[in-house]
């Protein structure tokens, strides 16, 4: 009787075995795809912090970019030139750069385009009046304010 | 002893029942259990792959509405349902959520701008919270 009892229990811790393995088998890979999507996720906003810390921008007036020239733009009739300096260790998209003015939506006429190398300076133009607030900001959130004057 | 070959049989069935029942309800078990993981797990990868700022000039007197940034690595969903706007606290009804550089394919991609505009409060000098469908927000001071 004890003999058939252990082969029933044997039997039984078998189906019990292959059960755990079967679950585990087709459970794990769903679980692991899942938790190295989010590991991927995780890398991305360590990358996305570092970009955001590598991007520096600043506006001049003048192509010397000078220190004193930086966060001002001078007022002229029609439209303004002014200079912007990539001034992070990151590049920059031209054609990404929003501007505000006076805390409305605008756009660089003409419109800008290409990348700006780290240390790179180019000219933009806006039509812009005494006194105005200019804001340009980063595709990533980083940002430089100007006065006209 | 003559019942002792049933007996036997009895006990050796119930085990492999016993057995099975296991086997079902633990599969059944890990089955929603790793579900979950794996629902939760996609929500915290959209929630880390998005990622939004509020550019308005707080220099700027008056405001023509929100602008928010998405500066994340995933399009976002811009329609005025999905977005919850509060103004010093307060849930603000937002009137439209048009995109102000869009890329033509109509979606709040990364890089673009969504502009909300709501009606009855200016926002300067006020506390501005945007959140978006996954509840990634931001606040900005104006």
């Amino acid at each position: 009787m004890f003999s058939t009892m252990g082969f029933g229990i044997s039997v039984a811790t078998a189906i019990i075995a292959i059960g755990l393995i079967l679950t585990a088998t087709v459970h794990y890979e769903r679980v692991s795809n899942s938790c190295e999507s989010l590991q991927d996720a995780r890398d991305e906003k360590h990358a996305m912090r570092l970009s955001e810390l590598d991007t520096a921008i600043g506006v001049y007036s003048t192509s010397q970019y000078h220190y004193e020239d930086q966060g001002s733009i001078e007022n002229t009739s029609g439209s303004d030139n002014f200079y912007i300096k990539n001034t992070g260790t990151t590049s920059i998209d031209k054609a990404d750069l929003i501007v505000l003015v006076n805390g409305a939506s605008d756009s660089f006429n003409p419109e800008l385009s290409g990348w700006a190398y780290p240390g790179d300076g180019f000219q933009a133009t806006l039509d812009l009046d005494l006194g105005d607030d200019v804001k340009i900001v980063t595709a990533n959130g980083r940002s430089v304010h100007a006065g006209v004057v | 002893m003559a019942g002792t070959p049933a007996s036997q049989a009895i006990f050796f069935i119930a085990s492999v029942i016993i057995a099975s029942v296991v086997v079902v309800a633990l599969y059944g078990t890990t089955g929603s259990l790793s579900g979950a993981v794996v629902v939760r797990n996609s929500h915290l990868t959209d929630q880390l792959k998005s990622e939004i700022v509020i550019i308005n000039d707080p220099a700027a007197s008056s405001h023509p509405g929100v602008y928010v940034l998405n500066t994340g690595k995933t399009s976002l969903d811009n329609s005025t349902d999905t977005i919850a706007l509060m103004v010093n606290g307060v849930y603000q009804t937002i009137i439209t959520s048009d995109i102000e550089n869009d890329d033509g394919n109509l979606q709040w991609d990364p890089s673009e701008v969504v502009n909300l505009t709501i009606s009855g409060v200016n926002p300067a000098g006020k506390s501005v919270k945007v959140v978006v469908a996954n509840g990634v927000s931001d606040t900005e001071q104006l």
